[in-house]
C-alpha cells in the first residue's frame, strides 16, 4: 500500500544504515548511532566511504549541536519558534536519527487530554477483570519510558497548562505512578522527550516554571538570509512533489527568488536594501508559507497552463498575505507601491500583483 | 655556550593562561639565575614593587614621554599574565628579574615603532591566535591546552613553539623595522647578561620573538649594536597604575586577543575547575539580575556544556560552549538576557590596586591635593551614592564646585550636578551627586596624557574635543561647564565654536535650548570677574537666529515634539527676562507676536506664546481674548482648542482668577461642549488643570459655582448642559 508521507526513518532509511554501519565513536546508552552521525544525518554532507547525506537542517549549526548535547543531558529539550522555523521537521529527523522511530508522537491541541500523556483504561476489560496491567492504555510517553526511546511532543504550549504539568513527574523523577494497580512505570535508559512549542500564535498556553525549568530551551530563528531560506525552499518543495503527483512545469529559481524576498520583506518590515519601511501584514508568511505559495504557484502554472509565471505567482502572494480583508490589502498595496513598482525587472511580477488585488477590491 | 651557560628561550603568548601553566614549569625545570622580561628596560625601576607586594593584578605599566605627555604606553598585567607569573616565580625562588626590551624612550620616536596597525600586527603580536584560527578554533586558549598535552619535561612545548614561530618568520617574509631594531636590542641584552656572569638564564618574550632571540650568539655582536646605535631618544618616566579586565578585554597593550579575562583566570588557577567556578559565577549575576537560577540550573549548565564539548570533538570547553549552554539552560533562549550577562561575564569588573607607596602619575597628585583643598577627602573613593549641597558663598565649597565641574570637564562625573537650571535667580546653590567609579581610578591617568595639573589637563582636553564635537549641544553643555568650572582662557573658544557650529546650524529647538544655561552663567555667582564677553557676544548672534527661525519651525509640530519645544521656549522667555536686555526683549516679543498670530502654529506654543504676551502686556488684551475666542470655536481639529488652553493655561490658575473676561470665554467654551467631546479632551484638560495649585482650583470652583453669585456669566445655558460642566469642572478641578 502506498502511503502519501514517509516517516523521516523510512525515507531516509539508507542514509541511517550508512551512518550507523560506519559509526566509530562512542553510543550513548540505547542511541543506534553516536552524537557525531547524529549531527552530520541532520546537517548533512558526507560519510568516511562517500555515502551522500542530504542536509536536513539548512540553519546554524551550533542550535542543532545544543540540541542534540540537550537530549545527553537529564533535561528534556524544548524546540522553541515562530510557526516554519523547521521545529517538528528537526525534532522528527532528531528522533528518526537517534532512535530509529519518530512515531511516538503526541500532538498537542486544546483538546489533548491526561490520558494522551499518561495512560488511558481499555473500559472493556476494565469492567470484566477490574484495573489490571492489561486494561492500561499506554500513551506513548509510557511507551517511549519502556522501550528506552524518545517521544515526541508537537505544539506543547497548545495543550491547557495543568495538562502540560502531567510532565513533571516523567521528566523529573523518569517515573510515572499509577495509583490505581499500586505501581509506577520507570523510564528506561535513553528515553527523553522533544517538545515542540511556537509562541507567536494566539491561544498558546505557557509553561508553568516548574515544566520549564526541565526543559533546555532552544529558539530556532527564521532563515538569515535569502540564500538559507532559497535552500530550504527549493529542498522542502522538492520533497513535496515527491509525495504528491509532480507537475512538470517548474517555475524558475529567479521568479522563486522573488516570492521568497516579498515574503522576507513584509515580515521583517523593512526591504531587503533596508532603506524603506514597510508594514508588517497579520499573517506570520515563515518559510513554511513560502513554501506551500510555491506548491501551489507551481501546482497553478502546471494545471492550468499560465505561459507567465508571475500570474500564478501574484496570486498565491495575495492569497498568504491578504489575510485580514481590509487591513492587509491596504498593506500589500503600500508595499507594492513603495518597494515593487520601482524595482529593475520587477514591473511584470507587480503588474500581475496589481490584478489579483484589484480584482479582489 | 662553552662556559655552560643555558639560555632557554620561552615564547608565551601575551594573557595566555596556558602558557603561564606551562612557563611555570618550565622556569621550575631551569632553576634560573636570571629571568628577562619582553618590557623596556627604562621601566626597569618598577620591578622591585612586585617583589615588594604592593600591587593588586589586574594593573599596567604606564611610559610616557617627560616633555610630551601625549606620548604614552601602557603594559597591562593580570595574575594569569606569563609575565607576571615569571616576576611572582622570581619573587619567591629569589631570582635576578630584567626587563630586557629596546627603551620605550626609543620605541616612542622610532619609525613604525609608535603607531601599530594591521594585520601583520596582530599577527607578531598574537601568532597563536592565527595558528589557532588556521587550525579551526575560535579561542586561541582551547588550541593551546589541545596542543601542549603531550609536554612531559616543561621545555617540549617552547622548543616546539621556537620551532613552530621561526617556520612562520620564514613564511611571512614581512618584518617591520622597529622590530629590527628591538630584537637587536634583546640579544644585546642577553650577551651582557652572560658577560655579567649568569649561568641560566630565562629568556620570557612574545614568542614571535622567539627566533631572532634564540640566534644570540650566530648573529654578530657588532651588527646588532649597529642596529641599535644613533636612534633618538627622550626622556621617560614610568610608573604603576591599577588596569581593569575590562580594559584588559578590550584593547591591550600588547594586543592579544584575550577574550574573557575571567574565563582566563579560572583556566589559570585550575582547568579542570573552570567549567564549574565560571558556571557558578554565571547563576550569581543572573540572580543579581533577578533571575530564579537554582543550583539545578547550574548543574545541568555545566552538564550541557560538558556534552557540547564532546559533540564538537573539544577537549575542553570554550567561550561559545559556555555561552550556547547558558543561553538554553539559563535564559530559555532568551539572547537578550544572554547579552546582558555578556558584558559582566566576559569583560568583568574586577579592578586591580597599587599602593600608594608607588609614585604616582602627576596629575593624580594635583587631584589629590585639589581634593584635599575641597574638603571633599571623605567623599573621594566613596562608591556609596552621596548628596551634596554647595553653598558657593563659602570659599572651600566654591572650590569644591570648580573640582566637581573640572573632573566632568575631563569626562570623570565623580559629581553630576542635579538640574543645573532649577533656581535661575538662586545662583549661589548647586546640589550635587557624588558617586566613586573604580574605573575612574584609571580614567585620571588617562586623562595625565594632557597634562601635569588639572587645569592643564582640562585646557588641553577640551580644546581637543572642541575641534572634533560637532554636536553643538554637547559644546552648549562645555560651556556650561568652563564657566562653573573658572576656566576662563576656555571661554573665548568655546564661544567661538559654539558660534561657528551654530551658524550653519537650522535646527531651532538646540539653539533654544542651549541659550539658557548661557544666560544663567552670565549672572552666575562671580562670575562678573571673569570674561564674559565673548558669551554676550555669542548671545548676541544666537537670539535673533532664534527669533528668525523660530515661528517658521512652530507652523507644523510633531506631537512628540511639541513638548520640548514648550519647554525650550518657556525656558528661554524666562531667561531673557533676566538678561536686562531691552533690545533682545523687544526683538523676542515680536516673535512672539509672530507665533501668537500667525496661523497655521502648534496649539500648544501658539498658546503659550499668547499667554506670555497677555502676562507682559505688550499687546491689546482684547486682541488676545479675540484670537483664543476665535481657536475655540474652531471645528477643523477637535483638539486643537484644548491643546491651546493647555498652552495657555498651563501653571497659571491664577489668570483664570483675576482675568474675569478670559474666565468666562473658557467657561462659555467648555459649556458648549456636547458630552462626547467633553469626554474627549477631559485628559487633556485634566493634564492642564492639574498644573494649577489646590488653592487656585477652589478660587476658580468658587468664582465659577460657589458663594459669590456676583460673578456674572454674559450667556444663558440650558440647566442640563450647565450641570454637565460643573460635572466637568467638579473632576478636573
Amino acid at each position: 500500500m502506498e502511503v502519501i508521507r514517509l516517516h523521516a526513518e523510512e525515507q531516509y532509511a539508507e542514509e541511517i544504515k550508512a551512518l550507523i554501519k560506519e559509526d566509530k565513536d562512542e553510543k550513548p546508552a540505547s542511541w543506534q548511532m553516536s552524537p557525531q552521525q547524529v549531527l552530520t544525518y541532520i546537517m548533512g554532507g558526507k560519510t568516511k566511504k562517500g555515502v551522500t547525506i542530504e542536509p536536513k537542517y539548512f540553519g546554524q549549526r551550533r542550535l542543532v549541536e545544543l540540541a542534540i548535547a540537550t537530549l545527553l543531558t537529564d533535561r528534556a529539550l524544548l524546540l522553541i519558534g515562530v510557526p516554519g522555523t523547521a521545529k517538528s521537521w528537526l525534532s522528527e529527523h532528531l528522533a528518526a536519527a537517534i532512535m530509529g522511530d519518530s512515531s511516538l508522537m503526541i500532538q498537542g491541541t486544546s483538546g489533548t487530554s491526561e490520558d494522551a500523556i499518561r495512560y488511558g483504561w481499555n473500559y472493556a476489560k476494565l469492567l470484566q477483570e477490574g484495573p489490571s496491567q492489561e486494561a492500561l492504555v499506554s500513551s506513548p510517553v509510557i511507551r517511549a519510558m519502556n522501550a528506552g526511546k524518545l517521544v515526541r511532543i508537537e505544539e506543547l504550549t497548545r495543550i491547557p497548562s495543568d495538562i502540560q504539568d502531567a510532565l513533571i513527574t516523567v521528566l523529573s523523577e523518569k517515573s510515572l505512578p499509577v495509583p490505581e494497580l499500586n505501581m509506577e512505570i520507570r523510564a528506561r535508559n535513553g528515553f527523553n522527550v522533544i517538545a515542540t512549542a511556537n509562541d507567536r500564535d494566539k491561544g498558546v498556553h505557557d509553561l508553568s516554571s516548574a515544566l520549564q525549568r526541565r526543559f533546555n530551551i532552544v529558539r530556532l530563528p527564521l532563515p538569515v538570509d535569502l540564500e538559507e531560506e532559497l535552500k530550504i525552499v527549493n529542498y522542502r518543495v522538492k520533497e513535496l512533489q515527491g509525495f504528491t503527483s509532480a507537475p512538470k512545469k517548474v517555475i524558475k529559481e529567479a521568479d522563486i527568488k522573488k516570492l521568497i524576498t516579498v515574503f522576507r520583506e513584509l515580515r521583517s518590515g523593512q526591504s531587503e536594501e533596508g532603506d524603506i519601511k514597510i508594514k508588517s501584514p497579520t499573517a506570520t508568511l515563515s518559510t513554511a508559507e513560502v513554501i506551500s505559495a510555491v506548491n501551489s504557484s507551481q501546482t497553478m502554472a502546471h494545471y492550468f497552463g499560465y505561459d507567465d509565471a508571475n500570474k500564478p505567482i501574484a496570486e498565491s502572494i495575495v492569497s498568504a498575505v491578504v489575510k485580514d480583508a481590509t487591513k492587509d490589502q491596504m498593506i500589500l498595496q503600500e508595499y507594492l507601491e513603495t518597494v515593487m513598482k520601482s524595482r529593475k525587472g520587477w514591473s511584470s511580477l507587480y503588474k500581475s500583483c496589481k490584478e489579483v488585488l484589484d480584482g479582489k477590491g | 655556550m662553552a662556559k655552560g651557560e643555558e639560555v632557554r628561550i620561552f615564547g608565551i603568548r601575551h594573557h595566555g593562561a596556558g602558557s603561564s601553566r606551562n612557563l611555570l614549569n618550565a622556569l621550575d625545570a631551569l632553576q634560573p639565575d636570571l629571568i628577562l622580561i619582553e618590557c623596556p628596560v627604562d621601566a626597569q625601576m618598577l620591578t622591585p614593587y612586585v617583589m615588594q607586594d604592593l600591587l593588586i593584578p589586574p594593573v599596567a605599566i604606564m611610559i610616557w614621554d617627560k616633555n610630551d605627555l601625549t606620548r604614552y604606553a601602557y603594559y597591562p598585567f593580570t595574575s594569569f599574565s606569563p609575565e607576571w607569573q615569571a616576576m611572582q616565580f622570581a619573587k619567591k625562588h629569589d631570582v635576578h628579574v630584567r626587563f630586557f626590551d629596546l627603551p620605550q624612550g626609543i620605541s616612542f620616536v622610532l619609525p613604525e615603532g609608535a603607531i601599530k596597525t594591521g594585520k601583520m600586527q596582530a599577527l607578531t603580536n598574537d601568532p597563536f591566535s592565527y595558528m589557532a584560527s588556521l587550525a579551526g578554533y575560535d579561542d586561541p586558549e582551547r588550541w593551546w591546552d589541545s596542543f601542549i598535552e603531550q609536554d612531559h619535561d616543561g621545555f617540549t612545548i617552547f622548543d616546539t613553539i621556537l620551532e613552530m614561530m621561526t617556520e612562520m618568520r620564514a613564511a611571512t617574509s614581512y618584518e617591520k623595522s622597529s622590530n629590527a631594531v628591538r630584537e637587536a636590542f634583546m640579544r644585546n641584552e642577553i650577551r651582557s647578561a652572560i658577560r655579567e656572569g649568569y649561568q641560566k638564564i630565562a629568556v620570557v618574550c612574545g614568542a614571535w620573538h622567539g627566533p631572532a632571540l634564540a640566534i644570540w650568539q650566530q648573529q654578530k655582536t657588532a651588527e646588532d649594536k649597529a642596529l641599535i646605535r644613533g636612534h633618538k631618544k627622550v626622556q621617560t618616566a614610568c610608573t604603576w597604575v591599577p588596569w581593569s579586565y575590562n580594559r584588559i578585554a578590550r584593547h591591550t597593550g600588547y594586543g592579544s586577543g584575550v577574550i574573557s579575562p575571567y574565563w582566563y583566570e579560572a583556566l589559570f588557577e585550575d582547568p579542570d575547575k573552570a567549567l564549574s567556578k565560571w558556571m557558578s559565577r554565571a547563576s550569581q549575576i543572573l540572580q543579581s539580575l533577578g533571575h530564579a537560577v537554582s543550583p539545578a540550573h547550574t548543574i545541568d549548565a555545566t552538564k550541557l556544556t560538558l556534552e557540547l564539548t564532546r559533540i564538537r570533538n573539544r577537549n575542553r570547553p570554550g567561550i561559545n560552549e559556555l555561552f550556547d549552554a547558558m543561553s538554553t539552560t539559563f535564559c530559555q533562549g532568551d539572547e537578550s538576557l544572554i547579552e546582558r550577562m555578556r558584558v559582566k561575564l566576559l569583560e568583568g569588573e574586577n579592578i586591580g590596586k597599587v599602593s600608594d607607596q608607588i609614585p604616582m602619575v602627576p596629575l593624580y597628585k594635583d587631584l589629590e591635593a585639589a581634593i584635599k583643598k575641597a574638603r571633599l577627602q571623605k567623599d573621594w573613593k566613596n562608591q556609596s551614592l552621596i548628596e551634596k549641597h554647595l553653598d558657593l558663598r563659602k570659599p572651600t565649597q566654591l572650590l569644591a564646585s570648580r573640582l566637581l565641574h573640572r573632573m566632568f570637564l575631563l569626562e570623570i562625573p565623580w559629581g553630576v550636578e542635579l538640574e543645573p537650571d532649577h533656581n535661575p535667580l538662586g545662583n549661589f546653590h548647586e546640589y550635587w551627586e557624588l558617586q566613586w567609579v573604580p574605573d575612574f581610578e584609571i580614567k585620571i591617568i588617562e586623562a595625565s596624557i594632557w597634562g601635569n595639573t588639572i587645569v592643564e589637563a582640562c585646557h588641553k582636553y577640551t580644546m581637543d574635543k572642541i575641534n572634533e564635537e560637532s554636536q553643538f549641544s554637547q559644546l552648549g553643555q562645555v560651556l556650561y561647564t568652563v564657566l562653573h568650572a573658572d576656566l576662563p582662557d576656555l571661554i573665548g573658544p568655546v564661544s567661538d565654536r559654539i558660534r561657528d557650529l551654530g551658524n550653519v546650524s537650522e535646527d531651532v529647538l538646540l539653539l533654544m535650548q542651549i541659550t539658557p544655561p548661557l544666560i544663567w552663567s552670565l549672572r552666575y555667582g562671580d562670575t562678573p570677574q571673569l570674561n564674559t564677553s565673548s558669551v554676550e557676544e555669542l548671545l548676541d548672534q544666537l537670539l535673533p537666529r532664534i527669533c528668525i527661525l523660530l515661528p517658521a519651525a512652530v507652523i507644523q509640530v510633531a506631537d512628540d515634539q511639541s513638548k520640548h519645544y514648550f519647554t525650550a521656549i518657556s525656558q528661554l522667555h524666562h531667561a531673557i527676562q533676566l538678561m536686562d536686555r531691552d533690545d533682545i526683549l523687544n526683538r523676542w516679543m515680536e516673535c512672539l507676536q509672530k507665533i501668537a498670530f500667525q496661523n497655521p502654529c502648534n496649539a500648544i506654543v501658539k498658546g503659550m506664546a499668547l499667554r506670555f504676551l497677555l502676562v507682559k502686556e505688550v499687546v491689546e488684551v482684547d486682541q488676545i481674548y479675540l484670537e483664543i475666542e476665535y481657536h475655540l470655536s474652531t471645528i477643523a481639529d477637535p483638539f486643537y482648542p484644548a491643546l491651546l488652553l493647555e498652552g495657555f493655561l498651563y501653571g497659571g490658575g491664577w489668570l483664570l482668577i483675576h482675568r474675569s473676561a478670559l474666565r468666562d470665554i473658557v467657561d462659555q467654551w467648555m459649556s458648549s461642549l456636547d458630552d462626547d467631546t467633553f469626554m474627549n479632551f477631559l485628559p487633556i484638560l485634566r493634564r492642564t488643570f492639574s498644573t494649577f495649585t489646590s488653592s487656585e482650583k477652589e478660587v476658580i470652583y468658587d468664582l465659577l459655582f460657589g458663594r459669590e453669585k456676583h460673578i456674572k456669566t454674559s450667556f444663558s445655558v440650558d440647566t442640563e448642559r450647565q450641570e454637565i460642566a460643573r460635572k466637568g469642572l467638579n473632576r478636573l478641578l
